[in-house]
């Protein structure tokens, strides 16, 4: 049986969007906006979007196998815990699932900022730097390991599933249209709900910037809790303070896990070594944040043939399509040709990256992707026996 | 008031005073340990109270609260006892973190079936604390950490030993109340604030 996933339809008008923005970016700004120092600087680095295009896809194909996982354990806390039941027919009762979520999101969201092996997952999001629609879909394949868990009030309340899946979406959804730079302040607008120019503010490594600004849909959960900040007159400078130097969307999801790994085999004693795992990253009073210059911040570039840009932009429309052919087949299919399949695409995300950044095991690893092509297409499509149902 | 939920509030008036008291003492780990722990028997006295309704609507949060108590905060009470002067188990947001997540983790196994995991992890938080009575506790205090862990145990073999939970030990006490009593009691040998013992 095939279940329709609403992602589906949702990363195509996502592509036709960002195209919108990068040309809009193009007419009438020339791609270039000021930066912190004065001097212009690019809105879009083609690089820069395709790793974060390749980063989304990755999470979609990543998320494929636990999302069943986390949605089966929230469906298991309802039925055996839950103390009410909500009508799936009242609106009142899905605004109110709604605004629930938004908060439970933004303690969530806190968490994943201020808790470092939280903050290892959700660092993906934040590596870019830069700040275009393209940077939305950079979504981590980690951060499923404990997300769910904050939205365990909802199950005890006896939100059903399917309306906690349906405003998680309305949530999620939400968040694309805020990555932009194109979209100035909006008056009254920024003061209730999360805005570009708020979450610009988000996305910041200038010191007033870092751990604010939290919402998703509604930002006065920061207001409340003290985590809101205003855009100041200074552009922001994106991105994180230490910076990840690569395009690649395996080691962009899991540097900071690997960071995590040297330092608890550094520290010595237990309670140093889970530290390592629960300290804030910044430290318990910001110590290691330090002080920051925007003048500066270098933004991660690396010199580019117009062949490879080509190829590269020819392999992530490609990409996008396998993907949603992943997303539709992925139900119908056993374990293995999934895992098959997903391995294969995921080659497929790693390899031109990697070329973009000239390394010679790029070219190697695109070579054996695309011999492969054909025994994957097969299996995926039922043609090869498999001893499953495609 | 029915016995069982008399020994809840037991535990429940325990627990909290004694998260209180921690709390005032910068031992954020054992405090919150207690929090849970009195939380979940607060709404165990709702539960086995004879007002039906009441007893309904919080059977289930009663139950998730009583199970994230055995497989996070047992672990917190462990780690905050044997380590109490780390960052993690003195300020508030890294003792509750640490919880969690190790509470969520343990949660998602026992939903996915190995119930059993719901058991092991109070045992080895159980034998995690005697370990550090016995390597580091000093004098009088460790007669009565073990007193506590003594206790500990003994509420633990009673949910064994006693299957069903209408028996009753010694025609008297039910597994619950022997469960909520003996924990309270471990709970105040354990957990009761080093400056008090030094007073006292």
């Amino acid at each position: 049986m095939l279940v329709m996933n609403p992602i589906l339809y949702a990363i195509p008008v996502f592509m036709l969007l960002i195209v919108a923005e990068l040309a809009w970016a193009h007419w009438r700004r020339g791609n270039r906006t000021p930066g912190a120092d004065g001097r212009p600087r690019p809105i879009y680095e083609l690089a820069d979007a395709l790793s974060s295009m390749q980063i989304g896809i990755l999470s979609r194909i990543a998320m494929a196998f636990p999302r069943l996982l986390t949605v089966g354990l929230y469906a298991l806390v309802v039925q055996q815990f839950s103390v009410a039941t909500w009508d799936m027919a009242n609106p009142v009762h899905w605004l109110g699932a709604l605004v629930l979520y938004d908060f439970l999101y933004y303690w969530k969201h806190r968490a994943n900022h201020e808790v470092r092996i939280m903050w290892a997952g959700h660092i993906t999001h934040h590596n870019s730097e830069y700040f275009n629609l393209s940077t939305a879909l950079r979504q981590s394949s980690t951060t499923f390991v404990f997300d769910w868990m904050f939205y365990m009030p909802m199950a005890l309340l006896g939100v059903p599933v399917q309306m906690w899946i349906a405003v998680a979406l309305i949530d999620l959804l939400y968040q694309f249209w805020v990555h932009t730079e194109l979209i100035g302040r909006l008056g009254w607008f920024d003061r209730i709900f999360v805005s570009p120019s708020n979450h610009r503010v988000h996305h910041g490594q200038d010191s007033y910037c870092v751990d604010t600004n939290y919402g998703g849909i509604l930002i006065i959960w920061d207001r409340m809790f003290g985590t809101y900040a205003e855009e100041g007159p200074t552009p922001v400078t994106f991105g994180v303070r230490t910076p990840l130097r690569s395009f690649n969307p395996l080691w962009g999801n899991l540097h900071e896990y690997a960071a995590i790994w040297r330092d608890v085999r550094q520290a010595r004693g237990l309670p140093a070594k889970l530290e390592a795992l629960w300290t804030p990253p910044s430290g318990w009073s910001r110590e290691k944040l330090g002080p920051f210059d925007a003048r500066q911040a270098q933004r991660h570039q690396v010199p580019v043939s117009p062949r490879m840009r080509s190829y590269a932009l020819a392999q992530h429309v490609l990409n996008v399509f396998w993907v949603c052919w992943f997303l539709y087949r992925f139900p119908a299919w056993p374990a293995s040709t999934a895992l098959l399949v997903a391995l294969w695409l995921v080659a497929g995300l790693v390899a031109p990256t990697a070329m973009l950044e000239g390394r010679p095991w790029g070219r190697r690893l695109e070579w054996g992707r695309c011999l492969l092509a054909p025994l994957v297409l097969a299996i995926g499509l039922g043609l090869w026996p498999t001893g499953g149902a495609a | 008031m029915t016995a069982d939920a008399f020994s809840d509030a037991v535990l429940c008036l325990c627990a909290l005073w004694l998260m209180r008291a921690n709390g005032r003492q910068q031992q954020a780990g054992l405090g919150l340990a207690c929090g849970v722990i009195g939380v979940a028997a607060m709404l165990g006295v709702l539960r086995f109270s004879n007002w039906t309704a009441a007893s309904q609507a919080v059977a289930g949060t009663h139950q998730f609260l009583s199970l994230l108590g055995a497989v996070g905060a047992f672990p917190l009470l462990a780690y905050a006892l044997a380590y109490p002067h780390s960052p993690l188990a003195r300020r508030f947001s890294g003792a509750f973190w640490m919880m969690f997540s190790v509470g969520g983790l343990g949660l998602a196994v026992v939903l996915l079936g190995a119930k059993v995991w719901g058991q092991v992890v109070p045992v080895l938080s159980v034998l995690w604390i005697a370990h550090t009575v016995v390597r580091r506790w000093p004098g009088a205090r460790r007669w009565r950490g073990l007193l506590g862990v003594l206790a500990l145990l003994a509420g633990f073999a009673a949910t064994l030993l006693m299957p069903r939970p209408d028996s009753l030990w010694l025609g008297w006490l039910s597994r619950m109340e022997i469960l909520h009593y003996t924990l309270a009691a471990a709970l105040l040998l354990l957990a009761w604030p080093v400056s008090r013992w030094h007073r006292s």
